[in-house]
């Protein structure tokens, strides 16, 4: 039986999330997630929602979108394999039936209230000065021009912790940690 | 008869659980159409309090009257209130990180209610003094929407704590 004793647990790792919510088309999108210096982050979850839509291809929606997490520019784990996406069930679920036009009646645009899906645990740790991105490909939207295509929008919830390295100097380190 | 791979220190088992104890704080708001509404449950002195799950649920309603559109209208940041510390970025849409989710409020519309529950594993100190807030915006454009949230931990005390070491 483990006792908790030290009150300053949060100052040694404390948990933060990143939410971003954007708009694609037929293109490659990168999310740059903007880590904070001097720390250590562990990526452990992340949740995929989005609304793909195609004014071209009848039943667009079969295809969910492809996340990579991307450190450093390049492809990192997991092995180019997407991460768990809350796929919508059907276009009448899509929220193809919300007003998703930035100019329309509600700005917000907010999505189907769909289940939290089950992320898998991802572990990505990044260091000190790693850069660290996600890449989103769209294949539903398949060798048609953006102006052929509506927006597609994509909400990602990232949920990491961050840790201080102590051997770095105290100047070094992140401001929450000394 | 089951046997026990290690044998049980009843004293240290006492001791322990005299120091630390699971508890439940529990937390609900009803936000207005196109509003900003904070929702804080004080964390106290008797003792830290150490999160370690969170379940939530919303309503999705909108409309004059209210139907339930099952559009997830409500967004929320955690804070903590001691130095206004938030621990997301940004308002996150309630359904990326809510569980078990969607609360049908009306019956005989909208779709169903999320069914599937998988508790949200969220570890994070609330120190003594420190409340856990959550501010939440809705979308909706007429109708009000409320949320309620139980955080699940374990709440310590030491010598900083009035309940004492």
């Amino acid at each position: 039986m483990l006792r908790i004793q030290n009150p300053d647990w949060q100052r040694e790792s404390y948990p933060y999330g990143y939410f971003y919510k954007q708009g694609i088309t037929n293109d490659t999108s990168i999310i740059n997630i903007p880590l904070q210096k001097g720390l250590y982050f562990m990526v452990e979850k992340a949740v995929i929602d989005y609304n793909a839509q195609n004014v071209n291809i009848a039943g667009a929606y079969a295809e969910p979108l492809k996340v990579f997490f991307v450190k450093n520019g390049m492809a990192s784990v997991p092995l180019n394999s997407p991460v768990d996406i809350g796929l919508l069930a059907s276009p009448a679920d899509s929220g193809a039936t919300v007003d998703t036009s930035p100019e329309g009646a509600n700005p917000a645009f907010p999505f189907k209230a769909v289940p939290l899906k089950r992320s898998k645990m991802l572990m990505l740790l990044c260091i000190p000065g790693d850069v660290l991105q996600v890449k989103i490909s769209n294949p539903t939207i398949i060798g048609v021009t953006p102006s052929n295509s509506l927006p597609s929008f994509v909400e990602l919830f990232i949920v990491g912790r961050y840790y201080p390295d102590y051997d770095l100097p105290e100047w070094k380190r992140g401001t929450q940690c000394r | 008869m089951n046997i026990l791979l290690h044998r049980i220190n009843a004293a240290l088992m006492v001791q322990n659980q005299t120091f630390q104890e699971m508890e439940c704080m529990y937390l609900a708001a009803d936000v207005p159409a196109q509003q900003e509404v904070s929702a804080i449950v004080q964390v106290g002195t008797y003792g830290h309090f150490w999160v370690h799950w969170i379940t939530l649920s919303f309503t999705t309603l909108d409309g004059s009257p209210a139907a339930d559109t099952g559009i997830d209208y409500l967004r929320g940041k955690l804070i903590h209130t001691q130095n206004s510390q938030p621990v997301f970025n940004d308002f996150v849409p309630l359904h990326l990180w809510a569980t078990p989710g969607r609360r049908k409020s009306i019956s005989g519309s909208g779709s169903d209610s999320n069914q599937m529950f998988i508790v949200w594993e969220w570890d994070a100190m609330f120190p003594i003094n420190d409340g856990i807030q959550i501010d939440l915006k809705n979308d909706a454009l007429l109708a009000t929407n409320s949320m309620s949230a139980s955080f699940w931990g374990v709440r310590v005390k030491d010598a900083s704590t009035t309940a004492g070491a």
